[in-house]
């Protein structure tokens, strides 16, 4: 190994100085020593998937079945997590904004939501499992020695970084619940990061590091954790994030289900129809209704799909030859036009307009069209994405460009890399080429066929006669981030009196609709202060506070504005008298901040 | 989920049928790993590699080379890292398509994107086939432009990894602290990913001075 090494850093120069041609020194390196290359390179690969402990302390292999298990076992949110998906709702409701949202601001906000709900799961999944881990720990005490493994798994809980392993002196003979004692004191990150960087030692070291934890003097020494006790950390940490995966992609689908549940209509409706509606939109979530104040994204939508109407008919009446104008592979797979393939793609697109709500289900199903256009291991996109265009033409989807758009605004997009992406840049890719279509790309016997609505429809791209927001105009990727945070100025939250009569009307609640006052289930305004372990507060204070405080010190609903005013008449003249008698030195500062406003009232 | 592991976006350009995909096969195929991380075909593949300290993931992403989808290849491109340009030793009109390649990733992808020019098909040539682009005419474009070149045979896979090592190793890799520290919060990765943004002069920019 060392020798391997020796020849490759002779060959391989430095690659922060010019001076040196990197390709050539590469090339000579590696040429004559094909063999070894190959050799290293599946080594270090063996390194990573094999998991050798003594080369990689920090990779943590857990098999599938583990991973299953652990995933499995949730299927739900917890209340605690639950609740901030009602404070989310509910602050969508508020009237809070100058402006109706867009649709790419109102993603922003779903992804500052999502990015917080990942922060509260991670803070749920420590709590819990520094929770387990005491009540473990005691456990493990009463079934090995005694009572003073319990105690330790106790205090050790309290005195994290001083690590009173020494407290553990007659517990020699109960290695496992001194294992899990300690391991109490260091869940979580900081645990971790406080002790595993002085416990990667060898273990060789071990011996001498346990006469130190046990000696009488050591109350000052901080313990090592053993690889074992590493390994266990990280272990713990990596089905964590496996945890807080699912939790998100739960998180996503609640989200839109409660939004579903709340409705999405402008007037409200009466009540046997909002339960028949309800129950249709269950089947089928349009998700028109969020592009509602962004109309061209809707009218892209409505281009594209007179597009592949006009091009489906073509294709079934002969007028154009999609196999052979699409180049599709037809030779490796002859089952590309086959009533099956078409059946059970048309079911596939049919769920992802129709029957799925969240948008992590959506991309789930593009995956699954891929999936199901498939003929081999080793397909390439020469093949794939012929075959994707073929299939939307011939299918024909409702929505399908809004359904893309969807999933790349409201997909949390910390989880939309990698093959979820790629499935997705696809699919727009295709839906791009769909759209730029044009009379001229057929053969001339094709454009000879064509009626004159036909040739109307496939006059120019989609594109050049409708401009979309810049970071989907190239919609190539959804860095929707940058933009959305350029673009969305907090959603110009407005805090005068003039900002909130003006949010009556035009507030995100346009979006939604004027809806019936939505109740969440648990507790909507009542924040988790202090029944909740989790630390939200900062999220409160940064998502639902500047509303109580500033804009809309309740839900208001529009209906409710005739008798606001009113009441405020009343309370206007209540709070004249009350400061009748006070002198002006008594004031406090708060009293004359509700004098001023009473002041700006009686001018407005 | 491991912390130092780096992701590259490495896309695939060049004409149908030169073999790019063959390329990626080959020098994923070397991994017999049982955990394998889900693939779209050979259209989407990862693979980790070793270079130096750090572990590398490549993700590459195929195109579609036929000519009439050569417009949607910026939907592709956008925000990678790393770009194979591939050629048929034996077609020349391959070679005159990747200068195409070479060209509108120059103006149009990330700034410093790391270019490899790949002349594929070497062993048509080993046995008797006709070579049509000059090994010279090749590298000569690799040195006008700034790329990577080498000439492949997936069939055989010579030369295959070290196409991918030497893009790896041209990729300037922040440590993971520095990658911490300036995260921006900006991009949507969930492993860490290298910023050609915050490094156009590539390796030069993030060399320490030694004097």
């Amino acid at each position: 190994m060392s020798n391997k090494e020796e020849i490759r850093a002779l060959h391989t120069p430095p690659m922060t100085n010019t001076k040196f041609d990197t390709s050539q020194s590469i090339r000579e390196s590696y040429k004559p020593q094909l063999s070894v290359t190959q050799e290293n390179l599946n080594d270090t690969q063996g390194t990573i998937t094999n998991n050798s402990p003594g080369q990689n302390h920090n990779h943590v292999e857990l098999s599938k079945e583990e991973i299953d298990r652990e995933i499995n076992s949730i299927e739900q949110l917890p209340t605690d997590l639950s609740k901030l998906i009602d404070l989310f709702i509910n602050d969508l409701k508020q009237p809070k904004y100058i402006k109706p949202l867009t649709v790419i601001q109102l993603s922003s906000l779903f992804q500052n939501f999502y990015t917080k709900f990942d922060r509260a799961s991670f803070q749920y999944l420590s709590t819990i499992h520094s929770n387990s881990g005491s009540i473990g720990s005691g456990n493990g005490g009463n079934n090995d020695n005694g009572t003073t493994a319990e105690n330790n798994g106790n205090t050790s809980g309290n005195s994290n970084l001083n690590g009173n392993g020494n407290g553990n002196g007659n517990n020699h003979g109960s290695q496992p619940a001194f294992l899990v004692a300690r391991e109490t004191l260091s869940s979580g990150l900081s645990g971790i990061f406080a002790r595993s960087r002085s416990g990667s030692g060898s273990s060789l070291r071990r011996g001498r590091r346990s006469s130190s934890l046990f000696s009488i003097d050591s109350s000052n020494v901080q313990p090592l954790l053993s690889p074992e006790e590493i390994q266990k950390q990280l272990r713990t940490n990596e089905l964590n994030n496996y945890k807080i995966d699912k939790l998100m992609s739960l998180c996503e689908r609640e989200v839109f289900r409660r939004i579903l549940e709340v409705g999405t209509s402008v007037a409200s409706p009466p009540k046997e129809e909002l339960v028949t509606r309800a129950n249709h939109q269950k089947k089928t979530f349009n998700v028109t209704n969020l592009f509602r104040n962004s109309p061209e994204f809707i009218e892209f939508d409505k281009l594209l799909s007179e597009k592949l109407h006009t091009l489906s008919n073509l294709a079934n009446h002969d007028k154009i030859d999609l196999v052979e104008f699409l180049k599709l592979p037809v030779g490796k797979n002859p089952n590309i036009e086959s009533r099956e393939a078409f059946d059970e793609t048309e079911d596939l697109f049919t769920n992802l307009v129709s029957h799925t709500i969240a948008p992590c289900e959506k991309i789930a199903v593009i995956l699954k069209i891929h999936e199901s256009m498939m003929f081999s291991q080793e397909m390439c996109n020469d093949d794939f994405l012929p075959m994707l265009v073929y299939y939307i033409i011939k299918v024909c989807p409702k929505n399908i460009f809004l359904n893309a758009q969807f999933i790349k605004l409201f997909r949390n997009k910390k989880k939309l890399v990698q093959q979820e992406m790629y499935a997705l840049t696809n699919f727009e890719a295709a839906l791009v080429f769909v759209e730029g279509l044009t009379c001229t790309d057929f053969i001339s016997s094709s454009q000879e066929k064509l009626t004159d609505p036909e040739k109307d429809t496939l006059q120019m791209p989609i594109s050049s006669k409708i401009s979309l927001p810049s970071p989907l105009k190239n919609s190539g990727s959804v860095n929707v981030d940058v933009t959305l945070h350029e673009a969305h100025p907090e959603a110009i939250r407005s805090n005068s009196y003039d900002g909130f009569k003006y949010a009556f009307d035009t507030s995100l609640k346009n979006i939604f609709g004027k809806i019936r006052s939505y109740t969440p289930p648990v507790q909507p305004i009542n924040l988790p202060r202090s029944s909740s372990t989790l630390s939200l507060e900062v999220d409160k204070k940064a998502s639902s506070s500047p509303t109580r405080n500033g804009v809309a010190p309740q839900p208001i609903t529009t209906s409710s504005s005739a008798s606001t005013t009113t009441t405020t008449a009343a309370q206007l003249h209540e709070g004249w008298k009350k400061y009748k008698d006070h002198k002006f030195e008594d004031l406090k500062v708060s009293e004359l901040k509700e004098i001023f406003d009473i002041y700006q009232k009686i001018m407005g | 989920m491991n912390s130092s592991v780096t992701s590259i976006k490495l896309v695939l350009l060049g004409e149908a049928a030169v073999g790019k995909s063959s390329i990626v096969l080959r020098f994923v195929s070397n991994d017999f790993s049982e955990n394998k991380e889900p693939t779209i075909g050979a259209a989407f593949l990862t693979q980790r590699v070793n270079i130096g300290e750090q572990t590398v993931k490549f993700e590459i992403w195929d195109t579609a080379g036929q000519e009439r989808f050569a417009s949607l290849a910026p939907m592709y491109y956008r925000n990678a890292q790393a770009a194979l340009v591939v050629y048929d030793v034996t077609k020349p009109q391959s070679f005159i398509k990747a200068r195409h390649w070479v060209k509108e990733l120059h103006e149009q992808a990330s700034k410093g994107i790391v270019i490899a020019l790949v002349g594929n098909k070497l062993d048509m040539i080993e046995n008797g086939g006709e070579r049509k682009v000059a090994k010279e005419e090749a590298e000569r474009l690799a040195e006008e432009e700034g790329l990577l070149f080498f000439e492949t045979s997936a069939k055989s896979g010579e030369n295959v990894n070290e196409v991918f090592l030497g893009i790896g190793e041209k990729i300037p890799i922040k440590k993971p602290g520095e990658q911490a520290n300036e995260q921006s919060g900006l991009r949507i990765t969930d492993d860490q990913r290298v910023d050609l943004t915050n490094s156009v002069d590539g390796p030069v920019r993030s060399a320490g001075c030694n004097c």
